[in-house]
């Protein structure tokens, strides 16, 4: 017999390097998809409490996947298989949770089935493994439970809020089929005993998922193709009736721009959303970036919706809530949707928009608006740099990959207009009886500031810049 | 110091050997259009008519500018030095 002294602690094989590392990827695996999914299902939402925390939640679980796939990379796991090798079973799963039929049900599936099952599965591997050696995933598992556990609270108190009435019984039908798929693969972890999928199931076999080409508002808001004057250069009642807020002072038009603007940014989050879901295998840090963009543009609009709501306005019946911005480019390649984002954003910057409406906001000494806007424009600078980085990446970093960033762009801003001609009669496309009902609202409202003699020119950027020459 | 003039507006402005232009001209009072202040989102972006402005070299990797646009004449002028007397085209 050889000799050893006497251990203190029994070990559980499953906490051991090799298999904490394939169990933490098959988490990592889930987070990435799930992060994808509520990226795209942000897009497919029009309800606008639940969107908004649909893609707060989609940002946060990139941080999810994040910190997973970095610590996977620490416990002796191959850099060049981190993201390949997916778990098959995971990825079925998650594209069987995509699968839907309505917002409802999706949320149902991911926050009654999905988020739950994953924080089961945390907090059985923080009990499993040991609180010293594995002290790195432990922290970082104990602060994903934390944020896990407010997504499930706060969903909960949203569906009281926007849903009433009993639940459909199909809802739980989908969360039964999501929860037996999700026994036959043995849990995330893969622990559980593995079995054939629920193909049985009357929500087995819906076709695939796809992130939706257009995209509809919240029905609480009128139908509206365009939110301010500049985006259609047909719209000359519209743009009349701009001019009558206009002339009541350059500051509380762009105080009104500026909110009507910011809450219509949702089409910018929705574009990076769509992209992450079309392209399924960029590098990781692709997806943390147009993650983070997404929120950016979430947090955009819902500065615009707090700040009209803070004015005490009936915002559904006076702001129109637009979605020609995705739906004119909605069909076209995500490179080409990117571009044309980036266009819009670095035209902004480059121009000095953002830099001009805050000195504006400043002389209106609108503190709340200004604070907005001076977040909005660090965020914007970030943006730049996403679109600069990754539209290199895809196009290429040569003269040639330029050449196609300039016509890709070209050809964007040019369905954009041709979008715009092609609705120039459509009702939902005229601003004016929006205007219209704002301009008694507004002067209702107007206050006295001191005149500092602001002096600056101020124009948007516009995909048809024939537009600006009218405004 | 060297002076900085943008030939569209006819404004001078001093810029200090470790101060970017970009600063200088905020020291200075002018307006300038710019963002992150980092080199990254390219809203500083300006073409040199003359004079030498050079990217700070502790940063070079950093910078979202092209080898294109700078052999162009192009600088981020929120990290760059004027080192001789500049005229920029804003």
């Amino acid at each position: 017999m050889a000799k050893a002294l006497p251990t203190s602690a029994k070990m559980n094989e499953q906490a051991r390097v090799d298999s904490a590392s394939k169990i933490l990827k098959r988490f990592y695996v889930a987070e990435r998809t799930l992060m994808r999914t509520l990226g795209a299902w942000f897009v497919a939402t029009s309800q606008w409490d639940l969107k908004r925390q649909l893609s707060a939640d989609m940002w946060q679980t990139a941080q999810h996947a994040d910190v997973l796939r970095t610590r996977v990379l620490e416990l002796r796991y191959p850099r060049r298989d981190v993201d390949r090798k997916y778990d098959a079973q995971v990825l079925a799963l998650m594209a069987e949770v995509a699968k839907a039929a309505g917002t409802r049900e999706f949320i149902a599936g991911v926050y009654d089935v999905v988020i739950p099952a994953l924080v089961q599965n945390y907090e059985a591997y923080a009990a499993r493994t040991d609180w010293l050696d594995d002290a790195p995933t432990v922290y970082r598992v104990q602060h994903i439970l934390i944020d896990k556990q407010m997504q499930t609270a706060a969903m909960r108190s949203l569906r009281e809020q926007v849903y009433e009435g009993d639940e459909p019984a199909s809802v739980e039908q989908w969360r039964d089929y999501l929860r037996q798929y999700l026994a036959s693969i043995g849990g995330f972890d893969g622990l559980g005993e593995v079995s054939d999928p629920p193909e049985s199931h009357p929500c087995a076999g819906r076709p695939a998922f796809d992130v939706p080409r257009t995209v509809e508002r919240d029905p609480r808001w009128r139908p509206a193709l365009f939110h301010l004057p500049h985006e259609n250069k047909y719209d000359a009642v519209g743009r009349e009736a701009w001019k009558r807020i206009e002339a009541l002072d350059k500051r509380v038009a762009m105080q009104v721009w500026s909110a009507i603007s910011h809450f219509n940014e949702i089409w910018a989050a929705e574009v990076p959303a769509s992209v992450m879901w079309d392209l399924d295998s960029e590098p990781w840090d692709f997806y943390m970036d147009l993650a983070r963009w997404t929120w950016d543009e979430t947090r955009h609009s819902t500065m615009g919706w707090r700040v009209l709501e803070g004015w005490g306005w009936d915002v559904p019946d006076l702001v129109p809530w637009a979605n020609a911005l995705y739906n004119s480019t909605g069909s076209t390649p995500a490179r080409q949707r990117l571009s044309l984002l980036h266009f819009y954003e670095e035209g902004l910057l480059r121009s000095g928009t953002k830099q001009i409406e805050l000195k504006i906001l400043e002389s209106a000494q609108d503190d709340n608006s200004s604070m907005d806007m001076d977040y909005d424009w660090a965020d914007e600078a970030i943006h730049v740099n996403y679109g600069y980085t990754w539209l290199k990446h895809l196009l290429g970093d040569d003269k040639a990959g330029r050449d196609e960033l300039k016509r890709l762009t070209d050809e964007a801003r040019a369905k954009h207009a041709d979008f715009v001609l092609a609705h120039k009669d459509d009702p939902n496309a005229s601003l004016a009886p929006y205007f219209e009902r704002l301009y008694p609202v507004v002067q209702a409202m107007l206050t006295d500031v001191p005149d500092d003699g602001l002096d600056v020119h101020w124009a948007p950027v516009a995909a048809d810049e024939e537009v600006l020459k009218e405004l | 110091m060297p002076l900085v003039t943008l030939v569209q507006t006819g404004v001078s402005f001093e810029a200090g050997d470790d101060e970017t232009i970009m600063e200088a001209a905020e020291r200075a009072g002018i307006f300038m259009v710019h963002s992150c202040l980092s080199g990254t989102c390219r809203s500083c972006m300006t073409r040199v008519i003359s004079g030498e402005v050079e990217h700070d070299p502790e940063y070079l990797d950093d910078l979202n500018i092209d080898d294109y646009e700078v052999e162009e004449g192009y600088r981020l002028l929120c990290s760059a030095f004027a080192r001789t007397d500049v005229e920029l085209d804003k």
